[in-house]
């Protein structure tokens, strides 16, 4: 049975309507390719991120996206123990994380994610690669100069070679290790600015997905007290209220002090009225 | 991996979908991100879709639910809300352009409800039945909702070629 048909006042507004279906330029290839990506791995669920299937699917890039950051970051790891004390800092930079199969760029944060392109950090990582370098060639060579020490009496000159050599090799690596820490601040600078800009644009799913890769992926994150401010600010503009709850709870008994603790309480205040 | 089915449906379907999400009240600078959800979620259940049915009214209610996910935030809804009883920008730049930007003040003024059942009815001419399925209202909602959704919008559209102005929810009634 059909519906009645438009009388010709409705059809001549509708009518024309019906062949406006014409999509902006460009985006069909994007919005392809970034499905693509999105779908194309094994998903890695999270409780607060799967709240419908479009949430769900869209995880399943991120999930692969994750694992694959874990594998660099295990190499990562190797890496860092060799050269000492930059392991930490190191392995959570390792060399390509923030380019390869990026979320963000395979996601509705997409093109307009704040995430700072992948030359850019490539690019640091190789030149942190450089800068490593001559450590563990420093190391290897050292033992070469033992059997002339072993010969000769020990004088202040070696003494005071060796302690150039120590003193170096400190700042050396105190150099280095100021390099990571400064890549891994940035790098957690531009997450928690891409979860805020996603928050600001009202797209609170998209906050909680960042601010799950945020976490995974900064072990020792020092930015956390903003993250969990905006997490729950996330939890309240998509109206989940418990989760919004516990999670402010949270942030409160981990930073009672937090300027952030104001702003927390009321957005928590708002969706519980 | 999607195969070449998945693809050719998305680029038959495409255009559908995003005309689809702005007519639901998705803001231009987000109905990219919304689509994408929208052709994930298309993918995940892509091989439980049945043949034998048309695929507009199935891929439709992909788009309504994302549209539905987006208007949930507060943010969008204020800001969908600004539309409403807003001014007609002079962007039309011919009668094709001002009455377009018409309808969709018109569509968008109107309650979801009718809206989406416009949309399905009259805009991409869904039968009853889909229309019902889609819903899951029986058959008699489908009609007496069409009926009243028309006439809604009539009267918006009417309004707005008076005034320019495209009345906010609720104004009539």
């Amino acid at each position: 049975m059909n519906l009645p048909p438009l009388d010709d006042e409705l059809e001549a507004l509708l009518g024309p309507e019906r062949a406006m279906e014409e999509a902006p330029e460009g985006m069909r290839e994007e919005v392809l390719a970034s499905t693509l990506r999105a779908v194309g791995a094994t998903p890695r669920y999270n409780a607060h991120d799967v709240s419908n299937d479009v949430d769900a699917g869209a995880n399943a890039g991120r999930g692969s996206w994750t694992q694959g950051h874990a594998y660099v970051g295990v190499a990562g790891l190797v890496l860092g123990l060799i050269v000492g004390s930059l392991a930490t800092l190191s392995l959570m930079d390792a060399p390509g994380h923030e380019d390869s199969n990026s979320p963000l760029g395979s996601t509705p944060l997409g093109s307009t994610s704040p995430i700072a392109p992948a030359s850019e950090d490539t690019s640091s990582d190789d030149s942190a690669q450089a800068s490593m370098a001559p450590v563990p060639q420093h190391l290897e060579q050292t033992p070469a100069p033992e059997p002339a020490l072993r010969q000769a009496p020990p004088n202040e000159g070696r003494h005071a070679a060796a302690a150039v050599d120590a003193t170096a090799d400190a700042e050396e690596h105190d150099e280095v290790g100021e390099e990571a820490a400064a890549r891994a601040r940035a790098a957690e600078r531009r997450l928690i600015d891409a979860a805020r800009a996603s928050l600001v644009r009202g797209n609170g799913a998209a906050t909680l997905r960042t601010l799950t890769r945020y976490d995974s992926e900064f072990e020792h994150a020092q930015m956390r007290e903003e993250a969990s401010a905006l997490k729950v600010r996330a939890l309240v503009l998509l109206g989940r209220r418990t989760e919004a709850q516990h999670e402010a709870s949270r942030f409160i008994d981990n930073f009672p002090q937090s300027p952030l603790r104001g702003a927390v309480e009321q957005s928590v205040a708002e969706v519980t009225r | 991996m999607a195969g070449p089915d998945f693809t050719a449906v998305f680029h038959a379907e495409f255009d559908f979908v995003v005309a689809s999400l702005r007519r639901l009240g998705v803001q231009d600078r987000d109905v990219q991100d919304v689509a994408q959800d929208v052709f994930v979620s298309v993918h995940k259940h892509f091989a439980s879709f049945d043949a034998a049915r048309r695929l507009r009214p199935w891929l439709f209610g992909f788009t309504r639910r994302a549209a539905s996910n987006y208007r949930r935030l507060a943010r969008h809804a204020e800001q969908s809300s600004e539309h409403e009883g807003a001014q007609l920008t002079p962007r039309q730049t011919s009668d094709r352009h001002e009455s377009s930007d018409l309808v969709h003040r018109a569509l968008l003024a109107m309650p979801e409800k009718r809206r989406v059942v416009l949309m399905m009815a009259d805009l991409y001419q869904f039968e009853a039945s889909e229309i019902a399925e889609q819903l899951n209202v029986p058959l008699g909602t489908v009609y007496s909702r069409v009926r009243r959704a028309r006439e809604e919008f009539r009267a918006l559209a009417r309004k707005g070629m008076q005034t320019k102005t495209v009345p906010r929810k609720g104004d009539l009634g």
